[in-house]
């Protein structure tokens, strides 16, 4: 037999959290408002209709004022009716006719008592009932549906503008929707992802008009049937389920600056396909095809400038991209996706840098360095996947080929100064560097769940979790290097070398795991769950380098046998473990649920290293075995309505091993600076790793708010550090080295809250940051405790009203400091205000701005401060507003500056590299967007 | 000789004892009910209700409890089963806490799950370990007598849903079963026991076939009782059909017919229907009605919950046989009589589990959690007439407190 219970206890846990639903007002004038009050019954069956959607319209244009749903007496009562306007009120419930009563208020603070609405059954018994007005919103079953046409919106709308209009759906700043403060883990399209995972594209694209309605429901297939994430499908007109839409564009500005771009995508019940492709000069940068997709969104009512230059990518960059998608549905469930992009990107960067050095005895080295180089690099990326899900099976299939092709030449120019002893020298390189690689990767993974034969106790098919994955690559390199050191009163040092590698290689990763071992029998160990997880893995690199010392024009090459080397590199990785889960519950219905999960992890971890080199010192071999456990507690209060609070204890552990370059590097003597040794009696590293968190979501239609906490801790044993001794020239050599512990300690705090004031929304964004660390090091065999010390706090306030005016205000401050042994102290703080508004004069003109204000400060450094000021004109034209034309006077004061400062645990850098400055653009775009090929 | 010719009859006998017949019902005189739910009618609570009585469960820390799944009304005692802290609880009739029986589960996994109140000698009989030993405890809740149940693993005697026809002697609904050494002559749906170890009447039975038929149900049943003496309802599982059952008797009272297009399929008892997973068609099908449970029967009001996979408004019907009416219940209208206070519980699946969970053949019973009652409360126009136990109730209460207990009283005629 099978109690009904847990059905509905199911069914109960979909609605619950939509339920708040009931009342959303579009109108804010309370001191000319009136009441209106009523309740729905049919009559002839003398029922009470809750849950019905009564909806008030101003009877000359039909515009949407108000609406709600009756509650379980049928009652219904509207607070803020305007006064002196003929109103109709229309009550819309599935599988009754519509009923219509038009009624006005005459005298502010009256209040009309309409009395029984009568509602009849319609005559056909069907779930789709034809009625005269959609209401805006209904339950139907566990699913809170919006209705499209019930909202009036501008013709050019999109879905995002819908949403932002939706009771209880808030749209955050990052993109995040919420529902009655449920965070909306996907956004579906007819039940399946629109162009990738990124729901912008459906958002910013689709048009409302197309939609027919919006469904908002818990995910009835998660793996979490107790708390399972919230979904939203857009379900499309029956003659708009198929449609195309793209954009392109081209724009001209001062200096040389250019920007265009092209996208098409197509869409049906079965296929998905989308082509895009961009070329410009202007930092707009992508590196997928699905990001170059969202760059080109429409976006309706609301034009935003998320688009914008990237003022802070270093260089200048010249950006040639082009991207094909497709997905095609083969049959239910069964599903075939295949993907190509292909990019360029030229940069060209001139940079110089300001080093310190601590050394010993409050002594410092310090270095200048400047920099020009030019790099082209090219890659292209194709993928495929076959994926088919059953009820209780998932099986995928992919492979991804890819290949890049850079090519760079830089000129460096380094002088360094001991304040020790007053040396100076300095040193000129010249690289030229070409490198081709490839790899090809491929795979499958397989899931398969025993599932129980409803109403027995029979189980069919096996819990297993298979996965395999093979990557193959080859390449090479090559690169030609002319260094010369210049020393006052000495004899230089000039080397001019030619080094060309060649790789090939294999990695290869199985993983297996048998979830719920004991099953049925796990109750014999206090319902204790018990998964088998392994994973083994192999990699391997066969590599030859050839060095040759060029000499003079004159001289014939001559092989440089101490850099040469032809190596056979393989690690064999095998992780056997088992996982102990224990899950309490503790609920009273209708009131809360709590959840406890304990894990508890136990893996072994067996490995060896092992490489053949004509280099008899890096001929190795070595094996490691650790044990690494790992312990989740995770506790989940939910209080239905009020709120869910989540905290989690994460304890981890894990090794991390010293490469082949860590145990016996080659030394290349022409790094004049930076001499990097090996050390064979390296351990590997392992790691411990703490995490406390904390998450709160309020769960209220009105004035969401969330908040999380996170506190991170870890301890290295056998921390891989740095031995460094300078020589009087300044010039390093790096030994790595194993230390006793290494300690972080890291802390975030992020809190958002949104709350509307009749047509204002505002959006409150604060988040805070602290880290300290600890390092221990060696210079000139001197030991030392770095001390790291790094915090940043960030607010952002977003205000928009209705779709006209849109405005931000953020604060961001950023400081970090490291101490040597107390000896010395390096600090850089930088400061960063934004400010951004746009204010839409009509549907079709914009005017938006966006000012950042930067300054950073640091140790041994002037202030440097600059401001960045954009500003945009875009105006929509044509049937659809589907051209634009948009005049952007970019980087207004001419500052923008690319200033980059690294803190190590000895030094300090301070980088400036040239950035994209001040250009003036003129855009012009089309948008081609149709949906819907059928009559309607 | 004489002697041989006894033995001869002796053997005679309890062959005869052993491997008596399955009785079959008598299926002669029944009535046939043409019911469309979705044409149930609403109403008022005073139009069909004659008196309502609240009773809010005292809340303190001992008796604070999650929903009412199964309850028993005695003279002097509301006896209840909350599946949240797996107790069995016993409120005195004015709502007061008397006392609790904390469940233990044991290697086994099993909550008790449900209990049975015998009312010849007034002890709640219950199980922790999934009837493999069967508990005895008196009013006060203390345990009194410990048996372990013979017949657990033969299939024979099936302790999920019975009734006592006295101190001893039980009548037990079987679902169907194959056990291995179930013999056909001991494959009936209905079962009367002694002890709860020998059986000595059967009814309608089922063949080896059948008892591939899984079966699903719902709510309250297939047995239930209301209140008159040894007479119990039993509504065949997938038949929409209430025998009526007395220690001696077995007779078809009520045949209920359907609309077509929310009945099972004609030929769904078969045992190879939909290759014999009955459960997923239900599953699937969520519009049909798959089961009628929560059958009692007051003067001339038969009440019983047309259960479907789906959530509906008119799952729970009452139809006055005299009149015709059909009124469901989640559509009466609070008025006046009941305070404008609800009497059906919207929030939840409390309802949907246990709907009018009990009849003494006098009142029916149900609860409404204080979520809904403080809720309603809340925008109910104020000042409200209530008696003095509610207006205390939301005074002093709040809506985490224990549910209230509805008692309801219907008109015969309407």
């Amino acid at each position: 037999m099978w109690n009904l219970k847990k059905k509905s206890l199911y069914v109960f846990l979909m609605v619950s959290p939509l339920l708040p639903v009931v009342s959303f007002a579009q109108q804010g004038d309370t001191i000319s408002m009136g009441v209106i009050t009523g309740t729905l019954k049919d009559t002839l069956q003398n029922d009470l209709l809750e849950s019905a959607t009564i909806s008030v319209y101003r009877k000359d244009n039909g515009k949407l004022l108000d609406y709600q749903l009756s509650n379980v007496f049928g009652k219904f009562r509207f607070k803020k009716v305007p006064i002196k306007t003929g109103l109709k009120i229309i009550a819309t419930s599935v599988g009754y006719q519509a009923g219509e009563v038009s009624t006005q208020i005459n005298i502010a603070g009256e209040e009309i008592n309409l009395g029984i609405v009568n509602m009849s059954k319609a005559q056909t018994n069907l779930k789709e009932v034809s009625i005269t007005a959609k209401p805006p919103l209904q339950m139907r079953g566990d699913t809170l549906e919006f209705n499209a046409d019930a909202f009036q919106l501008d013709t050019n709308a999109v879905i995002e503008d819908m949403l932002r209009r939706l009771p209880g759906v808030t749209v955050w700043r990052d993109g995040l929707i919420t529902v009655n403060g449920k965070k909306v883990s996907r956004l579906l399209v007819e039940g399946k992802e629109f162009f990738g995972s990124d729901a912008k594209i459906a958002l910013q694209n689709l048009p409302k008009n197309a939609v027919d309605k919006i469904q908002v429901y818990k995910d009835k297939e998660s793996k979490d049937p107790i708390n399972p994430p919230t979904e939203m499908n857009v379900i499309l007109k029956k003659d708009k389920k198929s449609g195309y839409f793209g954009k392109f564009g081209y724009g001209y500005g001062t200096k040389g600056r250019y920007d265009s771009d092209g996208m098409i995508a197509f869409f049906s019940p079965k296929l998905q396909l989308s082509s895009v492709a961009a070329f410009n000069n202007v930092n707009k940068i992508a590196t997928n095809t699905s990001t170059l997709i969202g760059f080109s969104s429409f976006k309706g009512e609301q034009i935003d400038n998320d688009y914008h230059s990237d003022f802070s990518k270093l260089g200048e960059n010249k950006f040639n991209a082009f991207g094909i998608k497709g997905d095609y549905l083969l049959k239910k469930n069964e599903n075939l996706r295949a993907d190509y992009f292909r990019s360029d990107i030229d940069n060209n960067t001139q940079e110089t840098a300001e080093s310190i050095y601590a050394v010993a005895d409050r002594k410092q080295i310090s270095q200048s360095y400047s920099r020009r180089s030019n790099s082209s690099n090219l890659s292209s990326k194709q993928n495929s996947a076959y994926s088919l899900k059953s009820d209780y099976r998932d099986f995928s299939v992919y492979y991804n080929l890819q290949h890049f092709n850079d090519n760079s030449s830089d000129l460096q120019k380094t002088n360094s100064f001991n304040e020790a002893n007053g040396e100076r020298n300095s040193s000129n390189s010249k690289y030229i560097t070409s490198n081709d690689r490839n790899e090809l990767t491929g795979g499958f993974t397989f899931n398969s769940r025993k599932y129980n034969i409803a109403g027995t106790e029979l189980y069919k098919s096996i819990d297993i979790d298979v996965g395999y994955n093979i990557k193959t690559y080859k390449g090479t390199n090559k690169t030609d290097r002319a260094t010369d050191f210049e020393r006052p009163e000495t004899s230089n040092q000039y080397f001019n070398r030619s080094y060309i590698s060649k790789w090939s290689g294999t990695d290869q990763n199985l993983s297996l795991n048998l979830p719920d071992l004991l099953g049925s029998a796990s109750t014999t160990i206090g319902n204790v769950k018990v998964d088998f997880i392994s994973t083994l893995s192999l990699f391997r690199r066969k590599e030859e380098r050839v060095v040759n010392d060029l000499g003079t024009l004159t001289t014939e090459p001559v092989l440089n046998g101490q850099l040469s080397d032809l190596f056979d590199y393989q690690m064999f990785e095998g992780k056997p473990g088992l996982k102990l889960s224990k899950r309490l519950n503790k609920y009273l219905t209708n009131r809360f649920q709590k959840i406890w999960l304990l894990d508890f992890v136990i893996e072994g971890q067996f490995s060896k290293q092992e490489n053949s080199s004509t280099k008899e010192f890096r001929n190795l071999q070595k094996s490691y075995s650790n044990v690494l456990p790992k312990v989740i507690v995770t506790y989940n209060n939910d209080q239905y309505g009020y709120f869910v609070k989540t905290y989690t204890f994460n304890y981890q552990t894990k090794l991390r091993y010293p490469t082949l370059d860590d145990l016996a590097s080659i030394v290349d003597d022409a790094d004049i600076y930076r001499l990097n040794y090996g050390n064979i009696s390296l351990k590997p590293s392992y790691i411990h790793e703490l995490l406390l968190s904390y998450r709160f979501t309020q769960h209220t239609s009105k004035n969401p708010f969330m908040g999380s906490m996170n506190i991170r801790s870890s301890l290295i044993e056998n921390f891989i550090s740095d031995s460094i001794l300078y020589d009087n020239l300044g010039r390093s050599s790096r030994y790595p080295v194993n230390v006793s512990n290494r300690n972080e300690l890291m802390a975030d705090l992020s809190l958002d809250k949104a709350f509307k004031i009749s047509d204002s929304q505002f959006q409150l964004n604060l988040n805070a940051n602290l880290v300290f660390n600890r390092t221990p090091s060696y210079v000139n065999s001197q030991y030392y405790l770095s001390k790291g010390r790094s915090q940043s706090g960030s607010f952002e306030l977003r205000y928009t009203y209705k779709n006209m005016i849109n405005a931000t205000a953020g604060q961001k401050l950023f400081n970090n400091t490291v101490y040597q042994s107390n000896i010395n102290e390096f600090n850089f703080r930088n400061w960063h205000s934004n400010f951004g508004a746009s204010y839409s004069f009509n549907k079709n003109f914009m005017l938006s701005t966006m000012l950042n204000y930067n300054k950073n400060i640091s140790t041994n450094s002037p202030d440097v401060s600059f401001t960045i000021w954009n500003a945009d004109l875009h105006y929509r034209f044509l049937k659809g507003s589907n051209a634009e034309i948009k005049f952007s006077a970019l980087d207004l004061f001419r500052q923008n500056k690319g200033i980059t400062n690294i803190l190590t645990y000895n030094g300090f850098v301070s980088r400036r590299t040239n950035v994209l400055q001040q250009y003036f653009m003129i855009a012009v775009a089309y948008y081609p967007r149709k949906f819907g090929f059928g009559k309607r | 000789l004489y002697i041989a010719c006894v033995i001869f009859f002796l053997m005679l006998v309890s062959v005869h004892a052993f491997s008596q017949e399955i009785k079959a019902p008598d299926t002669t005189q029944y009535i046939t009910l043409r019911i469309d739910p979705s044409n149930a009618n609403g109403a008022s609570v005073s139009d069909i209700i004659e008196k309502v009585k609240f009773v809010p469960l005292e809340t303190t820390a001992e008796s604070l409890f999650g929903s009412i799944i199964q309850i028993e009304v005695t003279e002097n005692e509301y006896i209840i089963y909350d599946e949240d802290t797996n107790c069995i609880l016993i409120f005195n009739r004015d709502g007061k806490y008397r006392a609790k029986i904390k469940g233990r589960i044991g290697s086994s996994g099993h909550k008790i799950n449900k209990f049975n109140f015998n009312r010849w000698n007034k002890q709640i009989v219950y199980s922790n370990d999934g009837d493999r030993t069967i508990l005895y405890a008196d009013l006060g809740g203390k345990l009194v007598k410990k048996i372990i149940n013979e017949n657990f693993s033969t299939g024979e005697l099936n302790l999920t849903n019975y009734v006592f026809l006295n101190s001893t002697k039980s009548l037990h609904y079987n679902r169907y079963t194959d056990y291995k050494n179930l013999k056909d002559i001991n494959r009936a749906m209905l079962t009367y026991a002694n002890n709860f170890s020998r059986p000595f009447t059967k009814s309608i039975a089922y063949s080896k076939d059948d008892s591939k038929v899984d079966v699903v149900i719902a709510g309250i049943g297939p047995l239930t009782s209301f209140g008159l003496d040894t007479t119990y309802f039993f509504s065949k599982p997938y038949d929409y059909s209430i025998y009526t059952l007395t220690p001696k008797t077995q007779k078809l009272s009520y045949k209920i017919v359907l609309p077509s297009t929310v009945s099972l399929p004609a030929d769904f008892s078969n045992p190879g229907f939909n290759g014999g997973d009955h459960v997923s068609f239900v599953d699937k099908n969520r519009h049909l009605i798959f089961c009628l449970n929560n059958c009692y029967q007051l003067n001339n009001n038969l009440f019983f919950t047309a259960s479907k996979m789906n959530f509906y408004k008119e799952n729970s019907l009452i139809y006055n046989l005299k009149s015709g009416t059909l009124i469901a219940y989640k559509q009466i209208t609070p008025d006046q009589l009941s305070g404008n206070l609800p009497i059906y519980d919207p929030v939840g699946v409390v309802f949907e589990n246990s709907g009018l969970a009990f009849c003494d053949g006098n009142f029916v019973y149900t609860s409404v959690s204080s979520l809904t009652m403080f809720s309603a409360y809340a925008k109910l126009e104020k000042p409200l007439k209530l008696d003095k136990i509610m207006e205390e109730y939301f005074t002093k209460g709040k809506k985490s407190d224990n549910p209230v207990i509805v008692e309801l009283k219907f008109k015969n005629n309407f």
